[in-house]
């Protein structure tokens, strides 16, 4: 090869000629001569293609709904950017805002975008989950198959724990008895944890009608099934476990009166003691009235539902019963109540107030969720305590934005406080960005623009994300 | 030069300064202004101290100073000012050059004579440091000062043979071993040659030994000894040429010396009167930014010409401390550029700069480069490596090509009877280009890999994330 290299090959000529070899000149003695051709040559050997078939390309018809150009530059911005964050309630945010205007991401994006891709694989389409399976082959273990469009009672079976989950939660708000038939159909395939999962579900619009299904869970081979079984049937009126629970109540409040005429109604709430030490207040009353009904509790402590509340609302000693009662009231929708009381809501503890929001949106009828939001969302140091978990939590429990009027009052009343860094306070207003509709994008990048870059980016894609529903 | 945001964004060292800049309000900048040619732009920006600080652009190229004391360049003053100057280019006033300004423009540019008669100093670090020429002249001591050099020159040429000598006893040595074991004690042995070499001052052979490890692991194993042979062919030739350098045509002649480590200033190319220069419409085919062991980012900018009835090729190169943030090219993938380009002298022209700038604007799919097929393309690489044998990538527009997924052995760009693997790093970026039709794709070829750059689609322009 060498003689070739250097005497025949006159392509290969100058590469001999750097090393001053002549046509003539033997070189196979010299190893470092005879590496330096070969070594050089070999670059120009193209390689073979590989004999098999090819794989099937993916296809992506350029009539595809893809973002517009403009909405492609800020969502890599937004999600791959110099810092840009792929799993946090933005990119949530915007995932939900991309799927709920019929969108999909451009293919030419999805090298960029992988990890926003993988973080919110269940709401992609077709092509994007394919080409993430192609680039991501070996998913971890709690990954679940994915249904392509809506999920339905047929496919039921197949799908996930997730959809599963998801499906029963928002049939049973709509057709309960439906839904625990659903959930009787699945029962005997599935594990434990999924079970008691399920189970768990039938809280929302729970009645005497699911009383049989659950008695007869009472033998269910897993603890955990049957521990959730008897909670349930406990908030059955009628049930045994009901009426110790009711008695449990009476024992614990009690509804005194006070003002020097003692038409004032107030609650009191008399606490175990256990060994010595005292339980705490809180926990005490959260279990106490978990689950039940408004009118449940008010019946058993001789009121109605409306003068319970009027005696939680001027109570002072009580705790967190006044919230919780207000809470309970909420849960079944009686937001007429809830907007008569709304005092009870002021001046709450920002944990409080999130804890109220967050236990109310998860149970709440989604019908009633704007209405209940108006009177909820209220002025407070909620919006100024710059805890950025919280306002992530509110998010995460509703996955959608506020109603425009509570939206707006959140707007106004966002601020810095005096203890805060601009740091963080940029990190609670990207936590803050995704309830606020597309209607207030405007408001927001005009007061918040210079504090947060990345929460104003987001409400700059937003009004791109069209036709996008709230 | 054109200012947009995205722009501003990719020249900015990190997420912080981007946001701080972003903060400093145009009210801060009580004086903004231009040059009457809009090749600079300066402004004064009031911080906290009681001096505001001087900042200016230079808008060919975006250089760019400033007077504050931050270690992130971009600095958030100088991104301000890009910024401001994006956003409200109203706001500037046109003006003389202050000479500050001109200071800093003529320390930029070596050579550039001084104002004459200015005393210089003693506390301007930029002052210190700057290799502008004395504001008296000393023709005795400059003499001194030029057969110094000559000296220092002779010195470091008698090094870097010592040094070539050491390089070819190592590549024998391993030979004689056997290559088979060389990947076992790899890192060891090129890192203790490479200090050799450093010490011969042969710093670009020092880098290119020091990195050889791990450009083999990068590769898959059966791969391996073909990369190694070709190396260390690579080394032995190049160390062949150096010491016949006097018999090699002159632009080979210099890429032996500048892979050796030789540097040439950059006045000096602008300097040299038949320097290959090329003005034209350039686009903008993507970026490479790499970090070198010796901790600096190189930055390589990938340009083709638009328009000619031949592809040409062009790749500016610079080199930013890591420290300094993770600032990237000042242009776009995608985006055209009118400029006059200078090349360095090699017997295969493709490093560059920028002589002269003019405008730059967004490219569309409808830019016309000149393509090739893949047949002519590879022949073409073969012929230029001929000619310059350690010609490492080179840029290929190609037409007439598809991209195929082989599972498990890769994707290609192929024309259906040959083809390029592409670099299995890009596989995931380039998958999507197996399911769109290709009018043309552009990349680089390194004789083992493809790596596509741009490539116009029925989906339109694709580039590299």
């Amino acid at each position: 090869m060498m003689e070739r290299i250097i005497a025949g090959d006159t392509s290969e000529f100058e590469r001999a000629m750097v090393l001053g070899l002549s046509r003539s000149q033997g070189v196979m003695n010299d190893p470092l001569t005879c590496v330096a051709l070969v070594g050089s040559r070999l670059k120009c050997n193209l390689p073979r293609l590989p004999d098999k078939k090819p794989v099937p390309p993916a296809s992506y018809p350029p009539e595809a709904p893809f973002l517009s150009e403009q909405a492609r530059t800020l969502a890599v911005k937004l999600l791959d950017g110099k810092d840009g964050q792929a799993t946090d309630g933005i990119a949530m945010a915007v995932s939900r805002a991309i799927a709920a205007a019929g969108l999909c991401l451009h293919p030419f994006d999805y090298a960029r975008l992988e990890g926003f891709l993988a973080a919110t694989a269940s709401q992609r389409t077709a092509p994007e989950r394919a080409w993430l399976e192609k680039v991501r082959p070996s998913r971890e273990p709690e990954d679940e198959p994915y249904a392509d469009g809506p999920v339905t009672e047929d496919m039921l079976p197949r799908l996930g724990k997730s959809a599963k989950l998801q499906f029963i939660r928002e049939l049973r708000l709509r057709d309960a008895a439906h839904a625990r038939q659903v959930v009787e159909s699945l029962w005997p395939n599935e594990p434990a944890n999924l079970r008691a999962d399920l189970l768990r579900l039938l809280q929302t619009n729970l009645s005497q009608a699911d009383r049989d299904f659950l008695e007869s869970l009472s033998g269910d081979r897993a603890q955990s099934v049957r521990e959730t079984a008897a909670q349930l049937l406990a908030r059955i009126a009628g049930t045994q476990a009901f009426a110790d629970r009711m008695a449990m109540l009476k024992r614990h409040i009690e509804v005194a009166s006070k003002g020097l005429l003692r038409r004032t109604k107030v609650l009191k709430f008399k606490g175990t003691d256990k060994g010595g030490a005292r339980r705490d207040d809180a926990a005490e009353q959260r279990q106490l009235l978990d689950g039940l009904r408004i009118g449940d509790i008010a019946a058993a402590l001789g009121e109605t539902s409306s003068t319970l509340l009027a005696a939680a609302e001027a109570s002072e000693e009580a705790g967190l019963l006044p919230l919780l009662l207000l809470q309970r009231a909420a849960a079944e929708g009686q937001l007429d109540l809830v907007e008569r009381h709304q005092k009870i809501l002021d001046g709450l503890d920002p944990v409080m107030a999130l804890g109220f929001l967050e236990q109310t949106v998860m149970e709440l009828d989604p019908q009633h969720l704007d209405r209940f939001l108006t009177i909820a969302i209220r002025p407070g140091p909620i919006w100024t305590s710059g805890n950025t978990e919280l306002a992530q939590r509110l998010y995460a429990a509703l996955s959608q934005p506020l109603p425009e009027a509570a939206a707006a009052l959140v707007i106004e009343q966002c601020g810095k406080n005096d203890e805060q860094t601009d740091k963080s306070f940029a990190a609670f207003l990207d936590a803050i960005a995704p309830l606020v509709p597309v209607s207030l994008s405007a408001a927001f990048v005009t007061k918040f623009e210079q504090q947060s870059r990345r929460a104003s980016l987001y409400h700059q894609l937003l009004p791109l994300l069209t036709p996008l529903q709230r | 030069m054109s200012l947009s945001v995205d722009k501003i964004e990719a020249l900015a060292p990190d997420q912080a300064s981007l946001t701080a800049a972003v903060k400093i309000k145009q009210s801060s900048w009580p004086m903004l202004a231009t040059s009457v040619d809009n090749t600079f732009v300066w402004g004064e920006c009031q911080g906290s101290g009681s001096t505001p600080y001087r900042t200016c652009l230079h808008m060919p190229d975006l250089g760019y100073k400033c007077s504050c004391p931050s270690r992130k360049f971009p600095c958030k003053h100088a991104l301000s000012l890009m910024l401001v100057l994006a956003k409200a280019p109203q706001a500037f006033t046109t003006g003389d050059i202050p000479d500050w300004v001109s200071d800093w423009a003529g320390r930029r540019k070596s050579g550039t004579p001084k104002p004459v008669g200015e005393p210089r100093s003693a506390a301007s670090l930029d002052e210190a440091v700057s290799d502008a020429a004395p504001d008296v002249r000393d023709e005795k001591a400059e003499a001194r000062a030029a057969a110094q050099r000559e000296r220092l020159k002779e010195q470091r040429e008698e090094l870097i043979l010592k040094g070539l000598d050491e390089l070819d006893l190592w590549i024998g040595d391993h030979l004689a071993r056997g290559l088979a074991g060389f990947m076992a004690q790899a890192t060891q042995s090129c890192r203790t040659l490479a200090q050799r070499l450093v010490d011969a001052k042969a710093p670009g052979l020092a880098s290119a030994i020091d990195g050889l490890p791990a450009h083999l692991l990068a590769l898959p194993e059966p791969l391996r000894h073909g990369a190694l042979i070709e190396s260390l062919g690579d080394l032995h030739l190049l160390a062949a040429a150096y010491r016949r350098q006097q018999d090699l045509p002159a632009p080979l002649r210099h890429d032996v010396r500048r892979i050796a480590g030789w540097t040439m200033e950059r006045q000096a190319l602008l300097d040299t009167p038949d320097a290959l220069r090329i003005a034209g419409t350039w686009l903008v085919t993507g970026t490479i930014v790499e970090i070198q062991p010796d901790r600096l980012r190189r930055i390589e900018t990938w340009l083709v010409a638009c328009g000619g009835d031949q592809p040409v090729n062009a790749v500016l190169i610079d080199y930013v401390p890591v420290a300094a943030g993770a600032g990237g090219s000042a242009f776009l993938a995608g985006e055209k550029i009118e400029a006059e380009l200078v090349f360095y002298p090699s017997a295969v022209p493709l490093r560059a700069m920028i002589a002269r700038h003019g405008t730059t604007s967004s490219g569309t799919v409808d830019d016309v480069i000149v393509s090739e097929t893949l047949s002519q393309a590879t022949r073409a690489y073969s012929e230029r490596r001929a000619v310059l044998p350690w010609l490492g990538q080179w840029q290929m527009t190609l037409s007439g090509v598809s991209c195929v997924d082989f599972d498990g052995q890769g994707l290609w760009i192929s024309d259906g009877r040959d083809g390029l693997p592409l670099r299995p790093a890009s596989r995931d970026e380039a998958l999507v280009l197996s399911g769109v039709e290709l009018s043309s794709v552009t990349g680089l070829w390194d004789g083992r890999y493809f790596l596509p750059m741009i490539a116009n689609t029925s989906l339109g322009r694709w580039t590299r994330p």
